[in-house]
């Protein structure tokens, strides 16, 4: 029977933060990609934003679609041609004391010749009203396999006990 | 592990075993491939797995797909259904954020299910929509059934990102679930892809 | 493999839980699907950490109803870590809600414990679909996870089942 879910990297930051975190020499032998994180930042601010890239390419070629909710109001945006995915956020160090946000990265067919489309759900979480929720789609103009996905905090770096997780999926 | 009732809202009184410990050592994972279609042309609006074994708790698609019409996007239907289920059994509601507004609205009593929208031909050429669905339970035959999706279709200055449910009415169990455009001069762009699995509990 | 089934649960009544759960995974997934026998929609589903019933928890959602979209602290100071709606007794016949819960680093203890959820269901012209978020203001590992409804939950249609998930000792830096 086939194991269609396979856990390939982990990365806990440690002591000394990250200011970014890389997963590197992705195997090419799965269907779909999956990245899970807990995380917070350490700059100032409940929520923050983790800036995305493929294969280390910073090139304007990523474009990004979200839709926010914040406990009070929603909203969506949009933002074409960056360099890099935005709109996915982690707790900054005005959050509620240890408390990490939550988001999943799900990136299909990542060794396609296509442009690689990705779907990522986000949340922060404080005590009070004001969060961050997104339902964010992103696009990397890229005909390029992913090797490397590379994570980037907006608020300074991950803090101690950040992690991500890699996983590969399989269509058998 | 065991699995206990506490009777009486907000109190705790004598817990009663429901179920002994799990099989946590199983090795074989919870989620597991049944089937997988990767279009070689353009020339096919509908792809649908039958037969689906009934041996599951929850089904799982991952779609990766794009339309031929002459549209910036389009409707991807991913209905479940099975022999004999009533007429228009389908209804979905929907959460969506076009990149300058957020929406919310509902489709009632359809055939299918309106519960994704990936890029059209008009869409900058290359760029499919992403696709993951789940539908629990679908074996139960004394429920109607609840699917939800979530759609990545960013084109990079314009598209959606999507959530939506879908109720199917019916209580048979769910053997059929089609992907479709559901329109005969509409196809599935080559290259489109859609992976159904199965995710295993107990006695699975 | 990462994704492990660990146990199931159903029966009518109040507050469910899983006990004992074990330390061994580092993510917890939780695929529910029910309704409530109370007679108001929504009705609600409550989730709760290790017993807790203090004023430990918060939550938030996003989420449309077929007209609207909104965003809301549901409240803050609560009990209860997540609440998702559901079809109570009164709604469409046979519908349930829909429900995945995701538990990051739940044996952690430098951390408070965050879940993340997408639900909904819908009753051909009305329900809702939403993102929803809590967290508990502890970093005690997760030993135990209560669902329910203050009411009742459906007997014969309630359904939750507990998967752990498993991560690499590869760090790919």
């Amino acid at each position: 029977m086939t194991i269609a879910m396979q856990p390939i990297y982990t990365q806990t930051v440690g002591s000394g933060g990250a200011s970014t975190l890389s997963f590197n020499n992705i195997p090419q032998t799965f269907t779909d990609l999956k990245v899970v994180v807990s995380a917070r930042q350490a700059n100032s601010g409940t929520a923050l934003e983790v800036y995305v890239d493929y294969n280390l390419n910073s090139a304007s070629i990523y474009g990004t679609t979200w839709l926010t909710g914040t406990g009070s109001g929603v909203a969506s945006g949009r933002l074409a041609s960056a360099g890099g995915v935005v709109q996915t956020f982690t707790t900054g160090s005005t959050a509620t004391a240890n408390t990490f946000g939550s988001f999943e990265l799900y990136l299909p067919n990542y060794t396609s010749s296509n442009t690689k489309q990705s779907i990522i759900d986000a949340v922060t979480e404080n005590n009070g009203t004001t969060v961050e929720m997104k339902l964010t789609a992103t696009s990397f103009a890229s005909s390029s396999p992913i090797t490397v996905i590379r994570f980037s905090p907006a608020g300074g770096s991950f803090v101690q006990h950040s992690t991500f997780s890699l996983y590969g999926i399989t269509k058998g | 592990m065991g699995v206990y009732e506490l009777s009486g809202a907000g109190s705790v009184k004598t817990g009663r075993t429901l179920y002994t410990s799990m099989n946590a050592n199983n090795q074989f994972g919870a989620m597991v491939p049944i089937q997988s279609f990767t279009l070689a042309n353009s020339t096919t609006s509908d792809v649908t797995f039958s037969n689906i074994p009934q041996i599951y708790q929850d089904l799982m698609i991952v779609g990766f797909a794009r339309r031929t019409d002459a549209a910036a996007s389009g409707v991807i239907f991913i209905t479940p259904y099975y022999s004999g289920i009533p007429a228009s059994p389908q209804s979905t509601t929907v959460l969506d954020g076009n990149g300058s507004s957020v929406s919310s609205y509902r489709y009632t009593s359809q055939d299918g299910a309106f519960i994704s929208s990936v890029p059209a031909a008009s869409s900058t050429a290359g760029i499919f929509g992403s696709i993951t669905w789940h539908c629990l339970n679908y074996a139960n035959t004394s429920t109607f059934k609840t699917s939800i999706a979530r759609t990545a279709a960013d084109t990079n200055g314009s598209g959606t990102t999507r959530l939506a449910v879908n109720l199917t009415r019916g209580t048979g169990a769910i053997t059929t679930v089609s992907c479709s455009t559901f329109s005969g001069s509409a196809f599935l762009t080559q290259g489109s892809t859609f992976t159904l699995y199965g995710i295993r509990a107990a006695n699975s | 493999m990462s994704m492990v089934w660990i146990a199931t649960m159903s029966g009518g009544g109040g507050l469910k839980t899983f006990t004992n759960i074990p330390q061994t995974f580092t993510h917890l997934q939780i695929r529910m699907n029910n309704r409530d026998l109370y007679a108001s929609t929504p009705s609600y589903t409550y989730m709760r950490f290790n017993g807790d019933t203090g004023d430990t928890a918060n939550n938030h959602w996003l989420r449309g109803d077929g007209a609207s979209a909104t965003s809301e602290a549901n409240q803050i100071n609560l009990n209860y870590v997540i609440t998702v709606p559901q079809p109570g007794n009164n709604a469409l016949a046979g519908v349930r809600n829909a429900t995945i819960i995701d538990i990051l680093d739940y044996t952690n203890t430098t951390k408070n414990k965050v879940a993340k959820a997408i639900s909904g269901y819908d009753l051909n012209g009305s329900g809702f679909v939403g993102l929803y978020s809590g967290q508990w203001r502890n970093t005690a590992a997760i030993t135990s996870i209560g669902l329910g409804s203050a009411y009742q939950e459906d007997a014969a249609t309630f359904r939750a089942d507990l998967y752990g998930i498993t991560s690499s000792q590869v760090t790919g830096a």
